[in-house]
């Protein structure tokens, strides 16, 4: 396949799931369109050798270009940052409980379940992301669910059960 | 305890905070235009509008030339943070001593050993396989058309087939996730309507179906027996249980406020890849009965239909248990799965909340 080809059909298969991860973890469209720019460009650069560019190589690529952007996932005050902007337009109590519960989860945590509920990876799709195992993600997710619904029902506690 | 946050409900909540919701499609088509235009002009993505992505200076040249030592470093360090639960580090770890796994398990694990020298590996010749098929239950779920989101049970069966030279074309048939009959019938209607979706942009979905990757290394990570050895690499690992364990204490140092639970869920990763080799699977599960905490979950477990030893160590919090299960005759790992220890998850002590099972066998061809 030619170079060209071959980012067309990487950049099919993963443009729109990119740049909704990066909604996710940025504070706005125009940070999420930038960054899933140089996504493509990086990608681009890629085709110009024989390597892989599969949804997952894609996912791997965003996720370094997040860190450099330095507004990581895995800092909670950027997350927090972006959950309570988001508040800010349409938010009702129970949610805003969600996300202060998110936000205190710890990094690593929270990006399973993100990744996971969010991103709708399976766990094996998580530990390939993330250079991890599957037991290994499915653990955390584990602790992470655990961890949310003990945040979720200690907010709770003072209102009463739902 | 009311389910009304966990399990179920969880997945429809986290969806209804998801900050994706208000993407549109403008927005979409926009940054669609804007990546497709790094085809024509790499450098035009750097300039086309004001964010802080500029305040960070463009990757250096040279980054290619120093990626791929890096990229290892990368993927240590990662390993062994994906094991990090609390943050907490403690520097100087204390090397666990005691009597290691219960003298039950030991015997266990040590009759396994033993088992799996004696029966030894099924001999992969030239140009066959060593085929390895895995079943998985797990989670799927899907997003309803009132907004709901609906989740339910699947399992997923993926066959590997590693070539007789390790170096070789590994091929990995990748299946589709098929719902549990117990199933709803909204979740079997839900899951069919996925499978029927149209390949989006014309592009086949890249989990599901034939991979492949030389030497096993699929999306750019050959597959590891323990962090920071490749299956490749798994001769030069200790024979010795108690070197070898060591050697995994260390390489997981930190990672886990249970020294003891990275340990086991190591050996346990390394194990299920179903392609460790006899000898160096006989220390694993003499390393595991070394592991204080390791015990018999149960001495009758059944995955996918075939029993075995589930061996296993629980949660720190005491919530859950990874184990694996070893068929006592063969000394080879059937699969492996995960125990609730109490109902604080929603479903009942007991509940198997995912398993895999392993099953090997050397065939005289791939797909």
């Amino acid at each position: 396949m030619d170079r060209e080809k071959r980012f067309l059909a990487a950049h099919a298969a993963g443009h729109d799931r990119i740049y909704r991860y990066f909604r996710r973890r940025t504070d706005n469209a125009a940070t999420a369109e930038d960054l899933c720019a140089e996504v493509f460009r990086i990608t681009w650069e890629k085709t110009g050798t024989n390597e892989s560019l599969s949804v997952k190589v894609l996912f791997g690529i965003a996720k370094n270009v997040l860190r450099t952007h330095g507004r990581s996932a895995s800092r909670s005050a950027n997350l927090l940052g972006a959950l309570q902007l988001e508040r800010n337009h349409e938010r009702n109590d129970d949610d805003s409980r969600l996300h202060e519960a998110l936000a205190r989860l710890g990094p690593d945590e929270r990006e399973v379940l993100l990744l996971t509920y969010w991103d709708g990876f399976s766990s094996s799709e998580v530990s390939d992301l993330l250079d991890t195992s599957a037991t290994a993600v499915r653990m955390r997710l584990h602790r992470a669910r655990k961890a949310l619904g003990r945040l979720l029902e200690t907010e709770s506690l003072s209102e009463g059960a739902k | 305890m009311s389910n009304t946050n966990l399990p179920e409900g969880l997945e429809s909540m986290l969806a209804s905070v998801d900050p994706a919701r208000s993407v549109s499609d403008n927005d979409l088509a926009r940054s669609r235009a804007r990546s497709l235009a790094v085809m024509d002009s790499p450098r035009a993505v750097q300039s086309s509008s004001a964010s802080r992505l500029h305040a960070h200076p463009p990757l250096p040249e040279s980054r290619r030339a120093t990626a791929p030592r890096l990229r290892r470093r990368v993927l240590l360090a990662s390993a062994a943070a994906a094991l990090l639960v609390g943050g907490v580090v403690v520097a100087d770890v204390v090397r666990p001593g005691g009597p290691g796994a219960t003298a039950e398990a030991a015997e266990v694990l040590s009759n396994a050993a033993e088992a799996t020298i004696r029966t030894s590996d099924p001999v992969v010749g030239p140009g066959q396989y060593l085929k390895i098929d895995t079943k998985e239950l797990t989670w799927s779920g899907s997003q309803m058309p009132d907004g709901s989101d609906l989740s339910w049970q699947a399992t997923v069966s993926d066959q590997i087939y590693i070539p007789a030279d390790k170096n070789g074309e590994w091929v990995w048939n990748r299946g589709e996730r098929i719902p549990l009959e117990s199933s709803s019938d909204a979740a079997k209607a839900a899951a069919a309507e996925m499978a029927k979706l149209p390949p989006k942009g014309g592009m086949p979905d890249p989990t599901v179906g034939i991979q492949r990757g030389q030497g096993g290394d699929f999306y750019g990570n050959a597959p590891m027996v323990i962090i920071g050895t490749s299956l490749n690499e798994a001769g030069s690992l200790p024979r010795d249980p108690r070197a070898l364990l060591d050697l995994i204490y260390e390489r997981t140092n930190g990672a886990n406020k249970s020294p003891e639970l990275a340990a086991f869920v190591t050996i346990a990763d390394g194990l299920r890849t179903g392609a460790v080799p006899a000898d160096l699977r006989a220390a694993m599960y003499k390393a595991a009965a070394l592991i204080p905490g390791v015990i018999v979950g149960d001495r009758q477990a059944t995955v996918d239909g075939r029993t075995g030893i589930a061996i296993g160590i629980p949660s720190l919090e005491g919530t859950s248990r990874a184990d694996i299960i070893i068929d006592p005759v063969s000394g080879l790992v059937v699969g492996e799965q995960d125990v609730l220890l109490d109902d604080s998850l929603g479903s009942p002590a007991g509940t198997i909340s995912s398993w895999t099972s392993v099953r090997t066998s050397v065939v005289d061809s791939a797909p």
